[in-house]
């Protein structure tokens, strides 16, 4: 059901996530995926998705939700892990059910699939709670501070901010009315989800032109009711929520460096997996 | 009430095909004004040019003929443009389509940010807008989830956060059910009555205006009459002769005249129907 | 057996969410052929989701629904017909038009429906004489017309399947009197040259009495009442306990009630007034 959409979503609270500042929590992010990649080994991984379900377990967001944004990817992990074992031919043959077949199963495979879902899901995990435990628009707002150096090339920096804001809301009024055309349309015998190729194709032309339609005279409406609010080329604006680096932040680069350097040094020297199997890459 | 006028339209006309060698006006030779904290409702049907008005009184439109002033500042003047916006503020029919934040509190800060408030203030304006619309407690909510009335109290708040003298609704109900309906109007009406907001609510549902101080109806892009509601709501005649649809009540004071019932003329409420069938029984 | 049989029919959207919504639960009713019945309800009562559901858009999670003796979710066969046997007119209906001209979107049904043009030329000027939309109108792109006038073409796009059942939400939702006025006689010219059924979802209670000769309340998924108009009315208390927008006459009627006269309940403007007449007439109090 298209209504059911909860990606993307904020999750108002107090915790100690929610009180990071928006900028820095999106530099975490950045940070932790790129050490996300830099993991070689499993012990270094699981260091990640500890250190991952933490955060979660900090920011306080019921598990039920994260389960959900986790059932969200469950078909890509499946389809990852399926192509890891069935094209992954390194280490050891684990299973070959025809002699002749090129087809086998093999330590290797099995290792990286692993690996991998590992992987994604500690990423989802992380990059989830940004957009929990973030409001959309302090989100924009940070990303337009952290772009501001862009200015000096000219870059309309807050334009584009503010189109994200209002990109972000506006996506589920659009997916609304989507679902509200196409069941109108339906209702007229429309081929959306039966007929053929071309028939369809038809019919999707019955949903676009009302969409565009619809969303030039929203623009439009927008436009006008923001001229209504004093709205200029945002020189001027000011903001309620003030962004403010404290020492929360500081503590939380400084972890996340701590972890950075745990995983780079892990990964080099794999002593610690003497108890736990390389990945075979 | 002293004579001192917050909106004054001196004789405007206005056209959308300006160009055009024989214009069809929106609104024709328009004069009014609105005073410092009334509570005006401008009624009409749809196409009556009332919508037009909304839009000439904070400059988003200007004049063709006549004079639109606020506070003494001439609206056609592109300085004065951000003071007359300042000053009043206009909420439009289609709540989903004026809200531009994702929750609720911070698409109330938007006007205020934009004029440049200091953050703390912000967070002041914010809050008291938000408990001016009894919405106070949705504060966090994510805008798209709430019910069309509520969606439209958040439009209201947005607008009061930036303080205006003067708030114009255009058809603020138009697209809501019964219930959005009355919340967003007792709404309206305790902002002027506790907070002072002077209001103009443009609207074509008559049962609207019965709390107003000064009712106004438009037809033909013209004023065809003006009045307490207590004297407009007499005028049945003219007023379905507008494509004003009476209230309930005045249908059955209408229905009782037709029974051969004499009675009061002027009846505006439920209330006033009973009692004055209750004293012509008694009498 | 009747027309539509609704039976046992529940629905919820959003499970296992904070936002969890029952739409429907346990829901039975039947129509008979030709009737003419009004779902009244407040927003989120369930209406708009039992509408799509007659119309197989929605597929209910439990329970059936018969449309002429025929479960319309038996089959893919079964849906599509449906789809042509219940004609479903979207609140605002005028967003979803899209054709070139008027002819191109009222014809949009009819073709879908796999009629020869010949044919889908006769519905369309049926159609479109049904909802008083004039022939040189027919050529202008839907985008030009005035908003009353893209209501007219719209609703004239469902008609034009010819629908035994037509299913029409908030038909008048947005419109001023007159276009109300018009919009409702534009119903009847349909149901009497056709003899269908039509299912009117509306918040009014006024045009549901003028309207059809059966009611169907809906409160948080479940029927409140189905009656006539009569009956529903005479429940006008717990209406109001509802939220739903009772009209003036009917709660002064009850206030009078409640002052110790005898005052019955009505369902339209004149009968209140013949009402309080006979009441004043019949002697003033001492």
């Amino acid at each position: 059901m298209i209504r059911d959409i909860s990606i993307g979503q904020f999750f108002p609270g107090n915790s100690v996530i929610h009180k990071l500042d928006p900028r820095a929590k999106i530099l975490l992010t950045l940070l932790f995926i790129i050490s996300l990649f830099l993991c070689k080994n499993f012990f270094s991984l699981l260091l990640m998705l500890v250190f991952a379900v933490v955060c979660v377990l900090l920011s306080r967001i019921s598990v039920n939700l994260i389960w959900k944004s986790l059932k969200a990817i469950i078909f890509i992990v499946l389809f990852t892990s399926a192509l890891q074992i069935i094209y992954n031919d390194k280490g050891d043959v684990l299973w070959k059910p025809s002699e002749t077949g090129r087809f086998c199963i093999t330590t290797g495979g099995v290792y990286s699939a692993v690996f991998l879902s590992v992987r994604i899901i500690a990423l989802i995990l992380f990059t989830s709670l940004l957009t929990y435990t973030t409001s959309p628009t302090m989100l924009t707002d940070a990303i337009e501070r952290l772009l501001s150096p862009l200015k000096i090339f000219k870059v309309k920096v807050h334009s584009l901010a503010m189109m994200m804001t209002i990109a972000l809301r506006f996506i589920p009024i659009l997916i609304r009315e989507i679902d509200i055309i196409m069941s109108a349309q339906k209702a007229r015998g429309a081929k959306l989800d039966n007929g053929k190729l071309g028939e369809r194709l038809k019919a999707m032309v019955s949903v676009f032109i009302p969409l565009f339609v619809s969303a030039f005279r929203r623009a439009a409406e927008l436009a006008l009711a923001m001229e209504c609010r004093c709205y200029s080329d945002g020189t001027q604006r000011t903001r309620m929520n003030r962004m403010r680096f404290t020492w929360r932040d500081i503590v939380s680069f400084i972890t996340v460096g701590i972890l950075i350097f745990a995983v780079v040094f892990t990964s080099f020297y794999p002593l610690w997996d003497i108890f736990l199997f390389q990945a075979v890459m | 009430m002293e004579h001192n006028p917050l909106i004054s339209f001196d004789h405007v006309w206005f056209s959308y095909d300006n160009e055009e060698p024989s214009p069809v006006y929106a609104v024709k030779d328009l004069s009014f004004e609105v005073n410092k904290g009334e509570f005006l409702v401008i009624l009409g049907h749809n196409g009556s040019g009332k919508s037009t008005i909304a839009k000439l009184a904070n400059s988003i439109f200007l004049p063709v003929k006549g004079k639109v002033t606020v506070d003494g500042m001439d609206t056609s003047a592109p300085e004065n443009e951000l003071e007359v916006r300042k000053r009043v503020g206009v909420v439009f029919q289609n709540p989903d389509n004026q809200i531009v934040a994702s929750i609720v509190e911070e698409d109330v800060a938007f006007g205020p940010e934009n004029l440049g408030i200091a953050p703390n203030e912000i967070r002041e304006r914010v809050d008291d807008a938000l408990k001016a619309v009894d919405m106070y407690d949705r504060r966090f909510h994510e805008t798209y989830r709430l019910s069309g009335g509520q969606k439209q109290r958040v439009a209201i708040a947005g607008m009061i956060a930036m303080r205006p003298d003067c708030i114009v609704l255009d058809e603020p109900t138009a697209m809501l059910d019964p219930q959005g309906r009355s919340d967003v109007l007792n709404t309206i009406v305790s902002l002027n009555k506790e907070h002072g907001v002077t209001i103009v609510l443009i609207t074509h549902f008559m049962e609207e205006a019965v709390g107003a101080d000064r009712v106004m109806v438009v037809n033909n892009a013209e004023i065809a009459a003006e009045g307490t509601p207590r004297e407009i709501f007499s005028r049945r005649e003219l007023l379905q002769a507008c494509g004003l649809e009476l209230p309930d009540t005045a249908k059955l004071c209408e229905a009782l005249k037709k029974e051969g019932i004499v009675m009061r003329d002027d009846i505006l409420t439920e209330q006033e129907l009973i009692d004055e069938i209750v004293r012509i029984k008694r009498a | 057996m009747a027309f539509i049989e609704v039976k046992n029919v529940s629905f919820g959207y959003g499970h296992k969410t904070p936002f969890e919504v029952q739409a429907l639960n346990n829901v039975s009713f039947s129509v008979e052929k030709g009737e003419c019945i009004s779902v009244i309800g407040h927003t989120g009562s369930g209406k708009s989701t039992l509408m799509q559901m007659l119309n197989a858009l929605i597929k209910p999670e439990a329970g059936e629904i018969l449309i002429n003796g025929k479960n319309i979710n038996a089959d893919k066969k079964s849906v599509s017909a449906a789809r042509f046997t219940v004609g479903l007119c979207f609140q605002y209906p005028e967003y979803q038009l899209f054709g070139e001209t008027c002819f191109e979107d009222i014809a949009f049904g009819p073709r879908n429906m796999g009629l020869n043009e010949e044919e889908v030329k006769k519905r369309v000027l049926q159609a479109a004489g049904f909802v008083h939309l004039k022939t040189e109108k027919l050529d202008v792109s839907p985008f030009d017309l005035s908003g009353g006038q893209k209501r007219r073409c719209a609703i004239a796009g469902v008609m034009a399947m010819l629908p035994e059942v037509l299913i029409l939400d908030e038909p008048t939702a947005g419109l001023d009197p007159s276009g109300r006025e018009s919009v409702l006689r534009m119903i009847e010219r349909y149901r009497e040259h056709t003899g269908a059924t039509v299912i009117l979802v509306t918040h009014s209670m006024e045009i549901a009495a003028q309207m059809s000769n059966r009611i169907l309340v809906l409160n948080k998924g479940e029927i409140a009442y189905y009656g006539t108009p009569q009956e529903i009315f005479s429940h006008s208390n717990e209406l109001i306990s509802m939220g739903l927008n009772v009209p003036s006459f009917t709660k002064i009627m009850i206030a009078l009630r409640r002052l110790g006269y005898n005052a019955q309940d009505v369902y339209t403007v004149e009968e209140a007034a013949k009402q309080i007449g006979a009441l004043i007439r019949g002697g003033r109090d001492t």
